[in-house]
């Protein structure tokens, strides 16, 4: 190799900053960038070179689902310790545009709602598809006003529990951030839970439905394991579709 | 959108990312990211491509900001060539591109550089850069500008302009050398 003729080295410093060095030589020039600081000096320089061209190139807003995706893929590198999940909490609602629209679509693709074009007859009112750390939907939980308050737990693909524990569904207020107990899950089935008015006042305030770990048997009024699943809760009334 | 942040806020940002703020980081994509996926889909012309190509490149920078500093170049520069690279690697693993009738979708993101938001000083730069290049030969400008916008390899701008790929790659070599002298000056 003929790395060691400044001449050379330049060009090719400026061919892998064009991109047009390719195939095996990239690789190589890639793995020789790693240890050799001057070689990256001169790479950064031709980008310098360049980097005004980027002012010929249109600005195009990318789809809000993009940076749903990276953020589901950070939080599943993010260890799902119950500290953390302020933090967490904090950066879904940093971005709060477009991720009702994702969840929807998301159900949608799950195949829950049977949208006809501006109607849910006698569907829905609210939303949730619950994801693991990983980003799988692991549980879809639609919340009805009809023909009485109830909720529907249907699981995708959650986990069993230890015996001794249980999964406990919360809801985590919109205004103010309150965590609030809703119900107790069943892990195998469907389940459908009738709810008190203030069950509903619970989940139409919502917005975002958590599962945390929990001791069998306990009435626990703060989550004390660690969250296991959470999603955003999508409001179907008021998305136009009634 | 609103007007394009400084550098500087960019190199907050960067910063902030690599002590593990997420903040920063939405911020970051915020103020980023229409520019990189302008400059994904041009090089990728697939929209599901460059999608995932913005993903990495984020990804990237979230993992990476540590190693940013300035002494390597602008903010905006690092990220780009990031998802340059990204996009470069891409095309690689698919070892398919579409054909020249999606040549539209390229031409389509094509911007003058003369928008009226853009900052005079960045406008300053491509103008000194565009001087540079109006010294070149044509042909050695042509396959500067669709490498670097279009992410075209020596092979594809062979075909691209039917000639051989020696002399592609004479023209970009030279043309190389000659931006470099030409921005001594």
């Amino acid at each position: 190799m003929r790395y060691d003729d400044p001449g050379l080295r330049d060009i090719l410093a400026g061919e892998y900053a064009l991109g047009t060095l390719r195939g095996r030589a990239r690789e190589r020039f890639r793995r020789l960038l790693e240890s050799d600081a001057k070689l990256r000096q001169l790479v950064t320089a031709w980008q310098e070179r360049f980097a005004p061209l980027i002012e010929e190139t249109r600005l195009v807003t990318p789809p809000a689902r993009v940076f749903l995706a990276i953020k589901a893929r950070l939080e599943a590198e993010s260890a799902p310790v119950v500290s953390k999940r302020w933090q967490r909490l904090g950066f879904w609602q940093a971005l709060s545009a477009g991720v009702a629209a994702v969840a929807l679509s998301l159900a949608i693709l799950l195949g829950v709602l049977q949208l006809r074009p501006g109607t849910v007859p006698a569907g829905p009112s609210y939303i949730a598809v619950l994801q693991d750390e990983a980003a799988r939907p692991a549980l879809i939980v639609t919340s009805y006003n009809k023909p009485s308050w109830h909720l529907v737990i249907e699981p995708k693909q959650i986990h069993g529990v230890a015996p001794g524990q249980a999964m406990q569904v919360w809801t985590i207020a919109r205004d103010g951030g309150a965590t609030r107990p809703l119900v107790t899950l069943a892990v195998e089935r469907t389940q459908r839970i009738n709810l008190d008015e203030a069950a509903w006042k619970l989940v139409k305030g919502a917005e975002f439905l958590i599962v945390t770990l929990e001791n069998a048997g306990d009435v626990p009024q703060a989550p004390s394991g660690p969250t296991l699943y959470r999603g955003y809760c999508v409001n179907l009334k008021g998305m136009g579709a009634s | 959108m609103s007007a394009e942040p400084e550098g500087r806020a960019l190199e907050d940002l960067i910063a902030r990312c690599a002590l593990g703020d997420r903040a920063a980081f939405a911020a970051l994509y915020r103020a980023s990211s229409a520019k990189l996926f302008g400059v994904l889909l041009r090089i990728l012309r697939q929209q599901d491509w460059a999608e995932e190509a913005l993903q990495e490149t984020y990804l990237k920078a979230w993992r990476h900001a540590n190693r940013f500093s300035a002494a390597r170049g602008a903010p905006m520069t690092w990220l780009i060539n990031i998802a340059r690279h990204q996009a470069f690697d891409i095309l690689r693993r698919k070892e398919y591109r579409v054909g020249d009738d999606l040549d539209e979708v390229a031409d389509s993101l094509y911007a003058t550089g003369d928008d009226p938001e853009a900052k005079t000083e960045t406008q300053h730069a491509l103008r000194l850069l565009r001087r540079c290049l109006e010294r070149l030969s044509a042909d050695q400008r042509q396959s500067l500008l669709l490498a670097y916008h279009e992410g075209l390899g020596p092979t594809e701008l062979a075909a691209r302009l039917e000639r051989p790929l020696a002399t592609i790659k004479t023209w970009l070599r030279r043309g190389l050398i000659q931006v470099r002298e030409c921005m001594k000056t």
